[in-house]
């Protein structure tokens, strides 16, 4: 996929309809809509990386987890302002993804699915045992609201503005580095990495940024959380987060440019519609996304552009 | 602190051989596939869960509870592979797309295990007819003693299966080159179906020994997953006596690690472990069985 | 019927790549075939279209009169065609004894006593592999591997045997000793289809070939007809006449 005018034009539109959505729905629509847009960052991060590179982590919703607490830890205990706690979340999160990713993403594409499952197991546990640090179960209530010099987000509508901005900016700049000799990179890994390793593209080091990217993402998405709720708790990026975000990319598309915004879109609003199947909710989403899989593999995104060719 | 220890070798053993048992589950279906089964705890999970059912609410002796149990597993392995696996196999999907759709099965397991069975941790007694052991200091109880006794029993007939009959060397020959198998008049999607069966039958036998000892829990099968991955990484993807080892090795260093730091940073201690494996031998520490050329994922 | 393979108009595509665009053949009892071209003429998806490994887009493929066509790969050996793959390609961490016996995998039905009278079968056929039995067939030479793997196929008791490039990789002498077992074979009434890129071999060996060029049957004819066309015919395959193959 690659910039097309059209994609201007769905930004525009995005915009558009992201700034109007709250004069037409309710309060609790727009807390809803809001956290679809912090899983749509992160789902557009995960899609660089799994689209594109054919790689998959499972770890993400740890570097979600790592954003929120460290964004939640310098602004509740060493009085940082957000904006410095939120760059240093990124970046921290993102140095932890080198650690891990550069050894790994030498190796076998499977492996690092098992080791970020495995990292992220560990991550949630640490964050309900370490009690010192992560506040334990009880987690870091008390977290400021979102504040640049100037201006504080105080409100759930400044929030949901302030969080698709930032979903925009981020979609748009994954536009860009599809578009860029990186992204062309990225896609001929995905096609035939070993007819890329022969052109000349450094196949390992792109594998390694992409990863770090998205693992920012997440980080980025955390950080917003933590301040939208003004709370930080562990359980709250468990293993089920992972599922939905799963899912987003599945059913939104996969390697698309607007599946990650659209699935986030859908399953926000299915995740919130389930009424009393809450209890079914893990159970839905699995189906949903092992359904995708089946007999939707390009996801609501790829289909429609199929069918738009026609 | 020391004497401790040949308590900790002892249960480490024990938790070992099931880490054993179920990477070589993994390792089966690895070889014949390429695929990872992110769902082979669950396997194991499912095997306690439905005995404990079958025996606890419907009132089954443990025997037959314990039989149906693992019946029951198999279909749904095999169910599995049908619904699931086949068509995307027949469609020529590319590996992250099976491992995209065995972590849904991974969570939609669980849940139904949940939703059907209950949430909470759930056993059935000790099978007796074994004896209480004591060796030295320590006690070997009779279901520990089981959990040996099953998994030599696994081993050995595996080992016989794959190296003694033509169906076991088919699936090998699977293995080993797909294309050259199926010339052979091999069925392919057939042994694919067989892996996946087998994985399910190594699991639930897995599950049900070990049962009696911990309980069981729906959400149980990603650490089962994640320790029997570790175990197949140190013993080689596909290497039978391999798999034991490491998992052997994985259980000692949990029980150690649980004991003198705690039961959440035991788990830690492993996968800081099976991290640093992989990158110094991607490959296991024992060769896996065969080296196989897959598409690098 | 004296015709042990028909191929009429078959055709195989990978994508939008047209790899045969219309084949016609056919093979007698007891022939020895053979089909010389350059790389990427078609010849391996013409072995693989018939050893099932790969789907035929359109045409049509009897064996004994019975449609092949679009039979399932592992369903082909018990149909009688079996193929000696690309480079051996036996089963390196199986023992040569077990090689043997998977190659009668579809004949699992007969008694025990018949597969192991067929494995003593090939090993006096290929005597050598007779002192390497019980070795891994990953330890064998070149050569021993083509016999095993010739071997293996020949377990399933085929109506048709197929070739892919035999010789690759093997000392010319070694070959010969392959070839000249072949001969005998298919004097006792086994029909074959050589693939070969080393249209002198091919000449030597077989009765007649076909000629392919991209995808196509350019000439066919008996050895002496081909090799009178001799440095015209080599031009066509290989460099063909102005247009790239």
């Amino acid at each position: 996929m690659s910039w097309r005018p059209t994609n201007t034009m769905g930004v525009v539109a995005l915009t558009a309809i992201a700034t109007a959505f709250p004069l037409f729905g309710s309060a609790s629509a727009v807390t809803v809509m809001a956290l679809g847009g912090l899983y749509a960052i992160v789902a557009i991060g995960l899609n660089l990386l799994v689209g594109y590179t054919g790689k998959i982590s499972f770890g993400h919703n740890a570097f979600m987890a790592m954003g929120a607490y460290t964004s939640g830890i310098l602004t509740v205990r060493y009085d940082w302002s957000p904006l410095s706690a939120m760059i240093a979340a990124a970046a921290s999160t993102g140095l932890v993804a080198l650690v891990i990713g550069a050894p790994i993403l030498r190796v076998r594409g499977h492996y690092l699915a098992m080791i970020t499952l495995a990292f992220s197991q560990v991550v949630i546990l640490v964050s309900t045992r370490w009690t010192e640090v992560t506040g334990g179960l009880l987690g870091i209530p008390g977290v400021p609201d979102f504040a640049i010099p100037g201006f504080s987000f105080d409100t759930k509508l400044k929030m949901y503005y302030l969080i698709w901005g930032i979903t925009i900016v981020l979609l748009l700049f994954s536009f860009r580095i599809v578009d860029s000799r990186f992204g062309r990179a990225l896609r001929a890994l995905g096609a035939h990495e070993t007819a890329a390793g022969a052109l000349g593209v450094n196949v390992v080091r792109s594998r390694i940024q992409i990863f770090v990217l998205s693992a920012i993402y997440a980080a980025l998405a955390g950080s917003l959380y933590a301040h939208f709720l003004n709370y930080v708790n562990g359980t709250f990026f468990d293993l089920s987060v992972m599922i939905q975000l799963m899912a987003i990319l599945v059913v939104g598309g996969i390697g698309t440019l607007w599946g990650p915004v659209v699935g986030a879109v859908l399953l926000i609003w299915v995740s919130q519609n389930l009424g009393s199947y809450a209890e079914y909710s893990q159970l839905i989403f699995g189906l949903l996304y092992g359904g995708a899989l089946l007999f939707l593999p390009g996801g609501v995104v790829g289909e429609i552009a199929a069918r738009l060719k026609r | 602190m020391m004497d401790l220890l040949p308590v900790l070798l002892v249960n480490g053993v024990v938790f070992g051989a099931i880490y054993g048992i179920n990477a070589i589950g993994l390792g089966i279906v690895y070889n014949t596939t390429g695929i990872i089964n992110f769902a082979q705890g669950d396997f194991v999970m499912l095997g306690g869960m439905t005995a404990a059912y079958f025996y606890g609410v419907a009132g089954f002796p443990l025997p037959l509870a314990i039989i149906c149990a693992i019946v029951a597993t198999v279909v749904i392995g095999l169910l599995i592979e049908r619904i699931v696996i086949r068509p995307l196999w027949r469609r020529g999907a590319k590996d992250w797309t099976y491992v995209f759709m065995l972590f849904a099965v991974a969570t939609v397991l669980p849940n139904l295990a949940m939703l059907g069975i209950g949430r909470d941790p759930l056993t059935f007694p000790s099978f007796g007819g074994l004896p209480t052991l004591q060796l030295g200091t320590i006690t070997l109880s009779s279901q520990a003693l089981w959990v040996l006794v099953v998994t030599v029993v696994v081993v050995v007939a595996l080992q016989g299966f794959f190296g003694r009959t033509l169906l076991g060397k088919a699936m090998k020959a699977t293995a080993i080159n797909r294309r050259v198998a199926g010339w052979m008049g091999i069925p392919v999607e057939r042994m694919v179906a067989m892996s996946f069966g087998l994985a399910a039958l190594l699991g639930a036998i897995g599950g049900v020994v070990f049962t009696p000892l911990i309980s069981t829990q729906y959400d149980a099968g990603v650490a089962m997953t994640l320790n029997g991955f570790a175990a197949a990484i140190i013993g080689g993807m596909g290497n039978i006596r391999g798999a034991i080892v490491g998992g052997l090795v994985i259980g000692v260093l949990q029980s150690i690690s649980t004991a003198f730091i705690s039961s959440v940073y035991g788990d830690a201690v492993i996968y800081g472990v099976l991290f640093v494996l992989l990158i110094i031998w991607p490959a296991g520490f024992f060769r896996p069985l065969i080296e196989l050329q897959h598409e690098e994922i | 019927m004296n015709v042990v393979l028909e191929v009429r108009d078959l055709k195989v595509s990978y994508g939008q790549i047209e790899a045969l665009k219309g084949i016609s053949m056919r093979i007698e009892r007891g022939e020895f075939v053979g089909v010389i071209g350059a790389n990427g003429a078609g010849k391996t998806s013409l072995l693989m279209a018939l050893s099932g490994a790969v789907r035929a887009k359109g045409g049509r493929v009897t064996l004994d009169d019975r449609d092949v066509t679009h039979l399932p790969q592992h369903l082909r050996v018990s149909n009688g065609i079996a193929i000696v793959p690309e480079g051996r390609q036996v089963f390196g961490p199986l023992t040569v004894m077990e090689n043997l016996e998977l190659g009668g995998f579809h004949r699992r039905g007969a008694s025990r006593a018949e597969i192991v009278r067929d494995q003593e079968a090939m090993l006096d056929l290929f005597p050598i592999l007779r002192r390497r039995a019980r070795q891994l067939a990953a330890t064998l030479s070149g050569g021993e591997q083509q016999m095993l793997a010739i071997g293996r196929a020949l377990m399933s008791r085929p109506r048709l045997l197929l070739l892919d490039e035999p010789s690759f990789g093997l000392a010319p002498m070694v070959f010969e000793e392959i070839l000249a077992t072949l001969r005998r074979l298919h004097a006792e009434g086994l029909a074959c289809l050589m693939v070969e890129q080393d249209a002198h071999v091919t000449l030597e060996t077989t009765s007649r070939s076909y000629v392919f060029r991209t995808g196509q049957i350019i000439t066919e004819g008996t050895s002496s007809e081909l090799r009178k066309a001799g440095l015209d015919l080599v031009e066509e395959i290989y460099l063909g006449s102005g247009e790239s193959s």
